[in-house]
């Protein structure tokens, strides 16, 4: 550990793809937000901050996490207080929290947090790990969920509730554990569609298998989505040229549908090769 | 720790890798096959769809053809005004925009409030909007000057349908109207996107609804143009992607003759009537006159509701083509028919007499019928029954007629079908039969009833246009082209193929001689007219009674009301020997036929001949 203090830890590879990513990412948003030159330099100019974030946070020593897992996870959970008390409504949800100038979604430190703070507090523990571990992290993964699909964002509550079980999975949760809930899951889903889904959830579900149904109104989205994609072709039309993109008729193109907006512009080459920088940076993580 | 337990832990993690591993890659290879069946293997459809969204066409009006006469005038023409145009989208304050442009061009509160009203919506997707339509030429002088002013503004030509007969050949014409269902769905236009159409008239999408216009509208109306914009998912027009021109209407060529209507409309004057004439060589409608009419240039521009109201509600009804569609008992004018029947029949010769002692006795009942003249004509052969039209000849001929043959022997002359081959509307009009009678009054067929057709009342009645189409066919001796307004290309002039009525050639001669005679002997009923022309002129006249009475004198108390009075009606055709024409004239309760109707003939024979 301490030849790592003398020299900057780098991994090139991961490095090099995460950049290549982000610097297509510019390129896209470009295209997307109709040539707004603003909103591109903004960005480039969190993506410098996220970079050098990155590599300072990848000097620490992994024991620096551990140790400071607790006053990590306390943190994200009082943010995410103060924006259920503090945090503007936006579309009937409080999800953002502004700290001077940046605004964010305080529910993004969440991800990270809790599975830092399960992989340490199962780091010590005896494997296969235990059912009175298995009940407290399952604890904490649907207090942290809980917190999360209140505001209300469910998606987001989801992707933290998966951050946990992963680390669950990966310290050996047994097989059968797995496939038991796994069962419990499917005998209860008629009751979480019933009880606990508002009737929107209920239908953004329902629109996704039948977009048709709706074709102005729910569906609007997916189909726009779906035709952009697909007027793309194998190679695309080029960048800022997409139909879809530029005359509006894709929705949220900075954001939510950015894939379309890069489907549409850039055909199934370019999905190809965003995809595989994507699979080589998980793979280079896992 | 145990170095083992690590051991253990390290490969239950290291499996456990890899179980995410590959469950992450089969995630992306679902992503991938997902997004290669919508772009490689759906590409087309999806690539239309795309097209569809942000491809937005429009069709552009084309100018409709112009109708000429057969000399070359145009009856109908497309005559340019001139609108105000703005864009929307480039103004900011519409209220202050009308408070500029109101010194330039006069506003009413109308027209400022409809701007206003759908000023917004325009002005969100792009187009243009009409602010006053069909500009003096002093409010385009001033807009011209200040033009630099209103960027946002602009003149355009729109056209109006007019015509400079629009009273005279109002029923012939027929007029447009703005069709809100007018698609031309042989496109690739959808049906919503035709309210957006450019316009070339000033009335919108108009389309023909009476007259030529509406039976000849597809050759009128010409071919649409596409403008192809594309929209952003707002409707907004952004841009024009393609613009294919318009193709202007076919002009139509007809055998109407301006001089000749305006003669016959002049000398009808304000009565009611019809006059319908033929060209005898083609079956060309040279004349096809309807009083009252209205104004075509009013129907098809815009009337008010008031006006329109009137029209609908006059009751002499302007609306009606009298030509067409009025059916009169042709009265005595049917004797030539009744006549041609008897030698065809062999009923009759021109030389066997009869005594006409003014009256006709049917032997079953003893039923008198009465001719015009008190004391009868004496002794009267065909020529001379003819010619001052004794009806104890007629009666006495159709008493021998079966009427089967007789209504079958009408209906070669065209009587009881439609004649015409373009015309709008046409009345078939009708000739009985004894099963109709049956059928309709559930009483038989009385010989009596034949009788009264023998002198062309009764029952049978026939429109000006199937008189005209008869007494062509008795010019032509027997033969005649079907009449039409239009030139008909490919038209059969050949006599010989075009018969309609056989019968000898001297007994062909001998009916002109005394159809001649009718007018320009000493006796006929007719001769009233005949100094009032150069040429010689054939055809009969005839009273058609609108009430049944056995008296003169029980006629005259009839008289006062105007509406009972008998119609007249003329048939004619010259000059002789060799006639070009032929002509049929109907005067409403104008009485005595040859008289009243004869001068209307002569002068539309003498306008078509060029003997004014």
């Amino acid at each position: 550990m301490n030849n790592r203090s003398s020299k900057i830890y780098f991994d090139p590879y991961l490095f090099f793809s995460l950049f290549t990513l982000s610097i297509f990412g510019l390129f896209f948003l470009y295209s997307a937000s109709n040539a707004d030159a603003s909103i591109v330099l903004k960005q480039s100019f969190y993506m410098i901050l996220g970079f050098v974030i990155m590599i300072a946070v990848s000097q620490a020593d992994p024991d620096l996490f551990r140790r400071t897992s607790w006053m990590f996870i306390i943190f994200s959970v009082l943010l995410l207080g103060i924006t259920f008390l503090f945090g503007p409504e936006i579309n009937g949800a409080q999800r953002w929290v502004r700290l001077g100038p940046f605004s964010f979604q305080s529910s993004e430190l969440l991800k990270l947090a809790l599975p830092i703070f399960l992989a340490n507090f199962l780091f010590d523990k005896r494997l296969p790990i235990q059912s009175r571990e298995i009940i407290i992290s399952l604890a904490v993964i649907f207090i942290a969920f809980i917190l999360v699909a209140r505001q209300p964002d469910l998606g987001t509550g989801l992707i933290v509730a998966l951050s946990g079980l992963f680390v669950l999975f990966l310290s050996g949760l047994s097989w059968s554990f797995i496939g038991g809930a796994f069962i419990a899951l499917i005998i209860c889903s008629p009751l979480i569609w019933n009880v606990l889904l508002q009737p929107f959830q209920q239908q953004r579900i329902a629109t996704l298998f039948n977009p048709e149904s709706d074709p102005f109104g729910a569906g609007w989205n997916i189909i726009q989505s779906k035709i952009a994609i697909g007027s793309g072709g194998i190679f695309g039309k080029g960048f800022g040229e997409g139909s879809q993109t530029q005359l509006n008729f894709l929705p949220e193109t900075k954001t939510d549908f950015i894939f379309s907006v890069i489907g549409e512009e850039f055909g199934f080459f370019g999905v190809v090769i965003l995809l595989s920088i994507y699979f080589f940076v998980l793979m280079r993580c896992l | 720790m145990i170095f083992e337990e690590r051991q253990v832990e390290k490969n239950n993690f290291s499996s456990r890798a890899i179980f995410l591993f590959i469950l992450v890659g089969l995630s992306f290879l679902a992503v991938l096959f997902q997004v290669f069946a919508l772009q490689v293997s759906r590409y087309t459809s999806y690539d239309l769809a795309a097209l569809n969204n942000k491809n937005y066409a429009v069709p552009i009006q084309p100018l409709r053809g112009e109708i000429l006469d057969r000399k070359g005038h145009a009856l109908v023409r497309n005559e340019p005004t001139f609108d105000l145009i703005t864009q929307p989208d480039l103004i900011d304050q519409p209220e202050l925009f009308l408070e500029l442009i109101k010194p330039v061009i006069y506003l009413s509160e109308t027209e400022e409030a409809q701007y206003l009203q759908k000023f917004k919506e325009k002005a969100f997707v792009n187009k243009e909007l009409v602010l006053k339509k069909n500009l003096t030429a002093e409010e385009i002088a001033r807009f011209n000057v200040r033009s630099f002013n209103f960027k946002n503004a602009f003149i355009d030509k729109r056209h109006r349908r007019i015509s400079d007969y629009p009273q005279i050949f109002s029923h012939v014409l027929g007029y447009t109207s703005r069709s809100d269902n007018q698609y031309d769905l042989s496109m690739d236009i959808p049906r919503s996107h035709w309210v957006d159409a450019e316009l070339t008239y000033a009335n919108g999408l108009i389309q023909g609804k009476t007259g030529l216009e509406e039976t000849y509208n597809q050759h009128l109306l010409g071919k649409h143009g596409t403008r192809i914009y594309e929209i952003n998912s707002r409707g907004r027009l952004v841009k024009t992607l393609e613009y294919h021109p318009p193709e202007k209407g076919l002009d139509l060529q007809t055998n109407l003759d301006i001089e000749a209507q305006i003669s016959a409309a002049k000398s009808l004057g304000d009565r009611k009537g019809a006059v319908v004439a033929i060209d005898l060589k083609s079956g060309g409608i040279n004349v096809l006159y309807s009083a009252p009419n209205y104004s075509i240039n009013k129907l098809s521009n815009g009337i008010s509701l008031e006006e329109f109201q009137d029209l609908i509600q006059d009751p002499d009804k302007p609306f009606f083509n009298r030509a067409l569609q009025g059916r009169y008992p042709p009265a005595s004018t049917i004797k030539p028919a009744i006549g041609m029947f008897g030698l065809t029949k062999k009923l009759i010769n021109w030389s066997e007499e009869i005594d006409d002692p003014g009256f006709f006795t049917l032997p079953e009942n003893g039923r008198i019928y009465r001719g015009w003249k008190e004391g009868g004509h004496n002794n009267v052969n065909l020529k001379k029954a003819l010619m001052v039209s004794s009806n104890t000849y007629f009666f006495k001929l159709a008493y021998q007629a079966d009427m089967k043959d007789l209504a079958f022997y009408f209906s070669l002359f065209g009587f009881g079908n439609k004649v015409c081959r373009d015309c709008y509307d046409e009345d078939p009009a009708f000739v009985p039969s004894p099963e109709w009678k049956y059928k309709n009054f559930n009483v038989p067929w009385f010989t009596g009833d034949t009788v009264n057709i023998g002198v062309g009342q009764g029952y049978l009645v026939a429109t000006p246009m199937q008189l005209v189409n008869y007494i062509s066919i008795l010019a032509n001796k027997g033969n005649l082209p079907s009449p039409a307004v239009v030139e008909v290309e490919g038209q059969n002039l050949d006599i010989n193929k075009n018969q309609k009525v056989a019968l000898s050639n001297q007994d062909w001669v001998k009916m002109h001689d005394a159809l001649t005679a009718v007018i320009e002997s000493d006796f006929g009923t007719a001769r009233s007219i005949r100094n009032l022309k150069n040429f010689k002129v054939a055809g009969k006249s005839g009273t058609a009674e609108l009430v049944s009475l056995d008296s003169k004198e029980a006629y005259l108390e009839v008289r006062d009301t105007e509406l009972l009075r008998d119609h007249s009606i003329i048939i004619a055709f010259g000059p002789m020997p060799n006639p070009q024409y032929a002509v049929s004239v109907v005067i409403e309760n104008g009485e005595s036929g040859g008289a009243v109707a004869g001068p209307v003939a002569i002068e539309v024979l003498k306008s078509l001949l060029n003997e004014q």
